[in-house]
């Protein structure tokens, strides 16, 4: 029961209305937050010839203040908020080029361990379309995209988080969205551990998608094929669970999945219909 | 018998000493009471009635400054006992003076009810994933 209501602490979007009590699971304003998650992992990578990501490291740091906050890859400014909405203006590193990359921002402590170059290709019935490699088509760049995000907290343990966001950094030039509704569960037996899960879409619009999993000839013009990408709605659930071993100390479990919307799964460069995320591992907060 | 007469000089003189030394330390100190004040939280303005005491052999004019704020004066005084409504919403010193010169000072400090503030976290630990 000790360490309950710093588990809550550490379910970071949870926490319900008010925030002025230690025990809720709020950020202390004007603090940074170190942690650093060592277990083993892997975030799959859907494309023909694309590494999976192990994860071994994960470092996470985090800032709130009055009204900024940087959580990870995420820097916002909250412009309104009330017992139970808070609206931000925010801007973050766009994952999508993580999958044609084997040097991901987000690991880099983690050396990948895959050859890089192998591909299973294979053809089948239902899909005609010929295979593309991920190393075979132009190189695709890094998005930063800035734009809304709304967090809803209905209750103590249920919050919903919506983000409207569009790059800014001239790469895609679209719009990608996403919502996320997610419920915090504790148990009696076990009151040092609770669990958490969401249920969301990521929303890709059609420049999105045309620009990471399209072909065209005349950017990949070794290339016989074309693919055109569609707005794409890829829904996914997490689940987290974590159990507090220590004042420092946690031990979390993470499953996410995401299934890829037809209009994703129909490009050449994609062999999966889902990206996985799985990690189990300790964390220790500094 | 001459001993005796030593030893009360002796007596005597650390007697007088120690007298000397007692009123030269309530002499010319400020003393404000109370001398913190609570607020809720950091940054929160903080109003409270305090008692002013000050003693001296010598009597003068001379100012109570809350920082380079003046808040009351006194004209031949060598004794203050008054109490006065102050606010503040920082620490802040008090300094007993004139034009010549400082008598003495005090600081009143600010301490927080709540001196930690939180706010809801935005973003999940995981949601680069």
């Amino acid at each position: 029961m000790k360490y309950y209501l710093l588990l809550l602490l550490l379910f970071s979007q949870f926490c319900a209305a008010e925030c002025e009590q230690v025990s809720d699971s709020c950020a202390e304003v004007g603090e940074w937050k170190f942690s650093l998650a060592v277990g083993a992992g892997v975030y799959t990578n859907p494309l023909h010839g694309g590494d999976n990501i192990p994860l071994v490291l994960i470092p996470k740091i985090s800032y709130y203040g009055e009204k900024v906050f940087f959580e990870n890859n995420t820097l916002g400014y909250s412009f309104f908020e009330n017992e139970h909405i808070v609206i931000s203006a925010i801007t973050q590193l766009n994952h999508q080029k993580a999958y044609f990359t084997r040097w991901h921002p987000q690991n880099v402590f983690i050396e990948s361990v895959s050859s890089g170059i192998t591909t299973d290709i294979s053809f089948s019935e239902e899909n005609q379309k010929s295979p593309v490699n991920v190393q075979d088509v132009s190189n695709r760049r890094w998005a930063i995209d800035a734009g809304a995000q709304i967090n809803w907290f209905i209750d103590q343990s249920t919050d919903v988080q919506v983000q409207v966001l569009h790059d800014i950094n001239n790469v895609y030039n679209g719009f990608n969205g996403q919502f996320q509704l997610t419920q915090m569960m504790g148990f009696k037996q076990l009151p040092d551990t609770a669990m958490s899960l969401s249920l969301g879409a990521n929303i890709n619009n059609k420049n999105l998608v045309d620009y990471y999993y399209g072909i065209s000839q005349e950017n990949d013009f070794n290339l016989e094929q074309n693919y055109q990408g569609k707005l794409s709605v890829n829904p996914y659930f997490r689940l987290v669970l974590m159990h507090q071993l220590s004042a420092q100390w946690s031990a979390s479990f993470h499953l996410k999945r995401i299934f890829l919307d037809e209009n994703t799964i129909d490009s050449p460069l994609v062999k999966d219909n889902h990206i996985d995320t799985i990690f189990a591992g300790v964390t220790y907060d500094f | 018998m001459t001993s005796s007469v030593w030893k009360l000089v002796f007596v005597l003189f650390v007697l007088s000493g120690f007298s000397q030394s007692l009123a030269a330390s309530s002499t010319n100190k400020l003393i404000i009471k109370p001398s913190v004040c609570m607020v809720k939280r950091l940054g929160d303005s903080c109003q409270m009635t305090v008692k002013v005491m000050w003693h001296n052999e010598d009597f003068i004019d001379a100012c109570l400054f809350q920082n380079d704020l003046r808040l009351t004066c006194w004209e031949n005084v060598n004794d203050i006992n008054r109490e006065i409504d102050i606010s503040l919403d920082q620490d802040m010193k008090f300094t007993l003076k004139n034009d010549q010169q400082i008598f003495a000072y005090q600081q009143i400090k600010i301490n927080t009810a709540l001196p930690k503030k939180y706010r809801r976290r935005l973003r999940a630990d995981w949601s680069f994933f």
